[in-house]
């Protein structure tokens, strides 16, 4: 350091500010589509405060934000995110977010104590959060029902029926048509921990695997872990390799990803959840949708209308809430015919997936 | 020629020039980083020149009122800068002894995790007992996390940057294990209970309107400022801080052992007591930033994986590098960077200008520091117009010459506080250490293996 000249230093110093302009300015070409947008409701100010994790996520924040464009595009209002770094900020967050806006959308459960307390503190502004509800007190966890605050709930038992359904009908073929299978008729889901979101994805899995094949054996075990990888494959494995099971259903967040990834080792298939893992590994055959995006949409949507409510219906299929992506090429024409029209009839009315575990 | 010239020039002059001198550096540093970042908005956001250089003014003014605006919001900036206050000090004593403490996040965390499980454990003991047994005991426990690094630098030469983070590493999983483990709520994925209500800190605002707001005017609303009485042990440990760096045997050697441990041995210093001790002092200090957090703060309840994300640790270690170690210059920094953060929050939020805009002005202030560009300046600018100032620069280095001699001439100088010899160098040549006392901490090891 201290062999380096004066020049040399006032040289570093011009670069960088040179390197700062010049990375900078390749991207000034892109900034400016964003402007333009004639506003319909100028008044309208809506903030975003995701999880942690950043927009990019692949997940829930990437899905809200998703829906967040939608309707900032159609709507024109200013974008207002903030991205929450750690778990200590969501109160500040929040308060910061009902501060400079009128409706303020969290993303995440985690956040339903420091919800309850902002709405609370700002009775005139309106707030909506994905996948939870008001919550006074986080160790009882009973949700509070606030003039202001919209929880947007979905009916994963309809993404876990229609995900059962493509399983049920691929043991129904059975290990002659379908090679990879280890013919015990038997299938599983991992659930993170024994929650009401994780329990009615599996409920809907189980129900519609059995409707389908009433033979089907639906073994359903919990990592009591929503991160560390390593439980949800210790779980599966012993899934597979001890009981035989062949499709994994994981319902365990990220750390769902190790039981895709036993299934993907011992050769049989793994089943997605929440948004489309079939870029994880070619042996998942289908994911269990939960279309944040659309929630997030619609809540803007229903507010820039004059339609909020604190109680909005539950996001399912008809509302296209839920849903299932798009399946592999090891899934047989019949196993997705199967899923097709269980979505017709619980869109008809006619089957409608328990709740609860049967 | 210029001897005569320095003792005619008043006390006042001369010390007035020194202080100039050790905040010029980091000030100049925010500036270009501040310059610097305005680019950065400019050439990212749409529109004309025009419209470019008003939403840089947008996004700073939303920064600063977002950091320091209103009163909520600087309540808000107040906890960030809380823990950042200690965990700063935890790296600036180690940085004085001539240690780069990397460990604070490893020491936070197992600070907070141990006031956690005494706060769980001893639910039913009153409040007047638990809040003092929790403190203590993170301390305790911090001090222990951070004595063993010393314990393996002092006794066994491991480098202390090493041991620290592969403790943090420790930290992070064994809190993480206890969390989802043996103290995991009921029903709940990754997190604890909450801790018991006698066992959080109260909100200043609170506090006020329950003491002196009973006959003084009270505040509306207590609730919506969140700043906590933590912020009160914070600035009673940078006294502390002060003191014990400025004004005691134990911080003139540390400061002797950071500067030149050979010095030191040979002045009969115990290098190995003292860089234990170090070590666990720093440790105590990350623990205490742990647990007031943690009983200071919403949720009032240890996360899984929370520690291994918390910048806080990190972010000490710029705070101590711009703040020279010095406890007011923490202070200043801690102010600086918990500021960011919340200004960054709002910024993000009203300027439509993301958040990490905060990260690259963090990165430029550390790296103007760590470059020494405002140095470099200056001698650049001395050598164009000496003509102009001819004397200047020559009177810089004798002022900077004496004050050397006198302060390795005196056990107990520390003159101004808690100002070190590198930052009351200024710009001369003469400054060995560069910023930080770290170069001689590659000195010190091998000293240590050595014997």
């Amino acid at each position: 350091m201290r062999r380096i000249g004066n020049h040399a230093h006032i040289a570093s110093l011009l670069a960088i500010f040179a390197l700062l302009l010049a990375a900078c300015g390749s991207s000034t070409s892109t900034g400016t589509t964003t402007s333009g947008n004639t506003p319909t409701t100028p008044t309208l100010k809506v903030a975003l405060v995701t999880d942690i994790g950043g927009l990019n996520d692949n997940g829930f924040n990437h899905l809200a934000y998703t829906g967040y464009k939608k309707a900032e595009t159609q709507y024109g209002f200013k974008e207002q995110i903030i991205q929450t770094t750690s778990q200590n900020d969501y109160l500040k967050n929040l308060t910061s977010a009902a501060q400079g806006a009128n409706l303020v959308i969290a993303v995440g459960f985690l956040m339903q104590t420091p919800l309850d307390q902002v709405a609370k503190l700002y009775p005139s502004k309106k707030f909506a959060i994905v996948d939870g509800c008001a919550v006074p007190d986080p160790n009882k966890g009973d949700c509070e029902t606030l003039p202001n605050v919209a929880p947007l709930f979905f009916k994963e038992q309809e993404a876990g029926c229609l995900v059962g359904a493509v399983a049920g009908q691929m043991e129904k073929d059975g290990k002659s048509k379908i090679a990879k299978l280890l013919g015990k008729n038997t299938i599983a889901a991992v659930g993170g921990l024994s929650i009401p979101p994780v329990n009615r994805y599996i409920a809907g899995y189980k129900f519609c695997a059995q409707k389908v094949d009433p033979t089907v054996k639906v073994l359903v075990n919990y990592s009591q872990d929503f991160a560390a990888t390593a439980k949800c494959k210790d779980v599966a494995q012993s899934q597979i390799s001890q009981h035989q099971a062949d499709i994994i259903f994981q319902v365990a967040g990220g750390c769902g990803i190790g039981a895709l990834d036993a299934a993907d080792q011992n050769k049989v298939f793994g089943i997605g959840v929440d948004a489309d893992q079939s870029a994880v590994h070619t042996s998942v055959i289908t994911s269990a949708l939960k279309r944040v995006d659309v929630a997030v949409y619609t809540i803007i949507k229903d507010t820039v209308d004059g339609n909020f409510t604190n109680n909005p219906p539950k996001f399912d299929l008809a509302h296209d809430g839920v849903g299932y992506a798009p399946v592999s090429s090891d899934v047989p024409a019949d196993a997705k015919a199967q899923a097709d029209a269980f979505a017709q009839q619980i869109l008809a009315g006619s089957l409608t997936p328990p709740e609860n575990i049967p | 020629m210029a001897v005569p010239t320095a003792s005619a020039e008043s006390n006042l002059t001369i010390r007035t020039r020194k202080l100039a001198q050790s905040i010029g550096r980091p000030l100049f540093a925010v500036f270009l980083a501040m310059i610097a970042g305005s680019i950065v908005i400019m050439a990212t956001s749409p529109g004309s020149l025009l419209d470019r250089f008003n939403q840089t003014i947008a996004a700073y003014q939303a920064l600063f009122t977002g950091a320091f605006g209103n009163a909520q919001n600087f309540s808000f900036t107040l906890t960030t800068v809380t823990p950042l206050i200690l965990a700063s000090l935890s790296v600036a004593i180690a940085f004085r002894a001539g240690l780069f403490n990397i460990g604070a996040p490893g020491q936070l965390a197992v600070g907070a995790m141990t006031a956690g499980i005494i706060g769980f454990e001893a639910s039913k003991w009153p409040g007047w007992i638990l809040v003092p047994t929790m403190i203590l005991g993170s301390m305790l426990v911090g001090a222990i996390w951070g004595g063993i690094v010393g314990l393996l630098k002092a006794w066994r030469g491991a480098h202390e940057v090493v041991t620290t983070i592969m403790l943090n590493w420790i930290a992070f999983y064994f809190t993480d294990f206890l969390i989802t483990g043996p103290f995991n709520a009921p029903h709940q994925a990754n997190q604890t209970d909450s801790l018991p209500p006698q066992a959080t800190l109260p909100h200043i605002a609170d506090f006020y309107n329950q003491t002196l707001g009973t006959f003084l005017p009270r505040i509306d609303q207590p609730t919506q400022y969140l700043v906590d009485v933590g912020l009160f042990f914070a600035l009673l440990a940078l006294v502390i801080y002060w003191f014990i760096t400025a004004r005691t045997t134990f911080g003139y050697e540390i400061r002797v052992i950071g500067q030149n441990p050979k010095a030191a041995k040979y002045a009969g210093i115990p290098i190995k007591w003292n860089i234990f001790a170090v070590m666990a002092i720093a440790g105590a200090f990350a623990g205490l930033a742990g647990a007031l957090r943690l009983m200071g703060q919403f949720p009032y309840q240890l996360i899984g994986t929370t520690f291994s994300l918390d910048p806080t640790g990190f972010d000490a270690i710029g705070v101590a590098l711009l703040g020279q170690t010095t406890a007011i210059g923490v202070l200043f920094g801690a102010l600086l960077f918990g500021g960011l953060r919340q200004g960054g929050t709002i910024m993000q939020l009203n300027a439509n200008v993301p958040g990490d805009l905060v990260y690259i002005i963090q990165a430029l202030v550390l790296f103007s520091i760590a470059a020494e560009f405002l140095p470099a300046i200056q001698r650049v600018w001395s050598k164009r117009y000496t003509f102009q100032r001819r004397t200047a620069p020559a009177l810089a280095s004798v002022n900077a010459t004496i004050t050397g001699i006198s302060e390795n001439g005196t056990t107990q100088h520390a003159q101004r506080g808690a100002e070190s010899p590198e930052i009351l160098n200024g710009d001369s040549d003469s400054e060995g250490a560069s910023t930080m006392a770290h170069p001689s901490s590659e000195g010190s090891s091998s000293q240590i293996e050595e014997d």
